[in-house]
């Protein structure tokens, strides 16, 4: 049995404890926002956050969560919108969208150590997470928007 | 060849639009539709009714339109539906996008090709300026003044003359009373006069987009569904000689094994054949594939 906060409900898990995160939130708890892509952690479309840091939610175990605190992109903000999903509005990132609830899981979290990032530090915080379309140009004036308060 | 009939009487759009208000449907042969250069490879092409494209506006002044394309992340289901929105001079805020789901009154609505803009792109047009032309013409009727002297902002007509101005929910009831005008009566808009093609809008589903909440295939959830994972045949159209499901079925959440019949050629959409291990969630499916046995 372990016991889990999502975005701030309790939760209680009795399933097979190697099962990934990422299943949990999404076919048992409905969460849906976090993306399945790869599966092994190279794409970076099921990032949450535990305890406040980005993860893969593909390849991280239950067992492995006992007591932690996730955030998904459903509890990013309890109201309204995070200042990262603002930026993304604003600078009309997504075209197709699959990649983006784990682009800006990952965005939050790094801008939350990283207050005036570069564009270097940027890119290299967000290398883990892919995008088919091709956004990333777009990711960055997001990131940095976020990050400048200017949303 | 084209046809737009005045549907207002009948329930095809039932509870998307309430009583009295302007319903059109734009129904066009599969001619229209069958542009040069287009492959008739697909049962798409080669579909005999084609989709149809609706515009419904409320008396509160609410247009719906229909979206009978599938989004596969092109914004096709923002690209068509501005188009009618132009034609038809509407507020785009005021603009509902109604997913259409599979039904044949659309006709063949797989979406593939490249070629929803090409093909409806008229059709979207005249879909927004045959319910222009009407929502004038109720104005006029109204006013008992020459439709000619009327113009439009979005969602409002307007009597240049005298400034008078009526609000197209205000006219949806006594417009949906007048017929349909046939497409040589319509008044398109010229490019300059455009308000939303070419302009760069955003997609209708953006806030959904960053919030997660826009549905993809994969995240379609229904009551008492299952999941499944499917071994497929190492070669294209290859077919499964036998199989051993003792220690997949072993697996937590494993519910049951199904053997899938290869397609029948020609491939076109037909699904590959192999396995289908089916379980309570995806994970126990994806772990009871891994136990199978197939030859």
């Amino acid at each position: 049995m372990i016991q889990i906060k999502i975005n701030g409900v309790q939760q209680t898990f009795n399933g097979d404890s190697e099962m990934p995160l990422l299943w949990y939130l999404r076919d048992e708890l409905k969460l849906t926002g976090t993306k399945f892509g790869c599966g092994i952690a190279l794409c970076g479309a099921c990032t949450v956050h535990k305890n406040g840091e980005a993860i893969r939610s593909c390849v991280v175990a239950m067992r492995d969560l006992s007591g932690a605190e996730i955030t998904t992109i459903e509890g990013l903000e309890s109201k309204g919108l995070h200042p990262v999903q603002q930026a993304w509005m604003r600078a009309n990132v997504p075209q197709c969208g699959y990649c983006q609830p784990g682009q800006i899981m990952q965005a939050a979290a790094f801008l939350k150590n990283q207050k005036k990032p570069t564009d270097e530090q940027i890119d290299e915080a967000m290398s883990g997470n892919i995008c088919r379309c091709g956004t990333y140009q777009r990711i960055r004036a997001a990131i940095k928007m976020a990050a400048e308060g200017s949303v | 060849m084209n046809l737009i009939e005045n549907v207002s009487r009948r329930s095809f759009l039932k509870g998307m639009v309430s009583t009295g208000a302007l319903v059109l449907g734009a129904c066009y042969y599969p001619e229209i539709l069958r542009a040069d250069g287009l492959p008739k490879d697909t049962l798409a092409d080669r579909a005999t009714l084609h989709p149809n494209m609706f515009v419904g506006i409320d008396t509160d002044g609410t247009v719906q339109i229909v979206a009978h394309r599938s989004e596969m992340g092109t914004a096709i289901r923002t690209s068509l539906p501005l188009v009618v929105a132009d034609e038809l001079d509407a507020d785009w805020k005021r603009v509902k996008i109604d997913q259409a789901i599979g039904d044949p009154r659309y006709g063949d609505q797989n979406t593939d090709g490249s070629h929803s803009i090409r093909s409806f792109y008229d059709v979207m047009r005249q879909a927004g300026a045959s319910a222009r032309f009407m929502l004038i013409q109720a104005a006029a009727q109204q006013w008992n003044v020459r439709p000619a002297d009327c113009v439009t902002e979005p969602h409002v007509v307007i009597h240049r003359p005298s400034g008078r101005r009526l609000a197209y929910g205000d006219l949806a009831a006594r417009a949906a009373k007048l017929p349909v005008p046939k497409k040589n009566q319509l008044q398109f808009k010229s490019p300059d006069q455009w308000r939303y093609i070419g302009k760069g809008m955003p997609s209708y589903d953006l806030a959904d987009l960053c919030t997660g909440k826009a549905i993809y295939g994969m995240d379609a959830r229904v009551d008492g569904m299952v999941y499944a994972s499917i071994e497929h045949p190492p070669v294209f159209g290859g077919k499964v000689k036998s199989y051993d499901d003792k220690e997949a079925l072993k697996v937590s959440g494993v519910r049951q094994t199904i053997a899938i019949d290869p397609f029948k050629p020609p491939p076109a959409f037909q699904p590959l054949g192999g396995i289908a291990v089916i379980a309570d969630n995806t994970w126990s499916a994806f772990q009871g594939r891994k136990k199978l046995k197939v030859v």
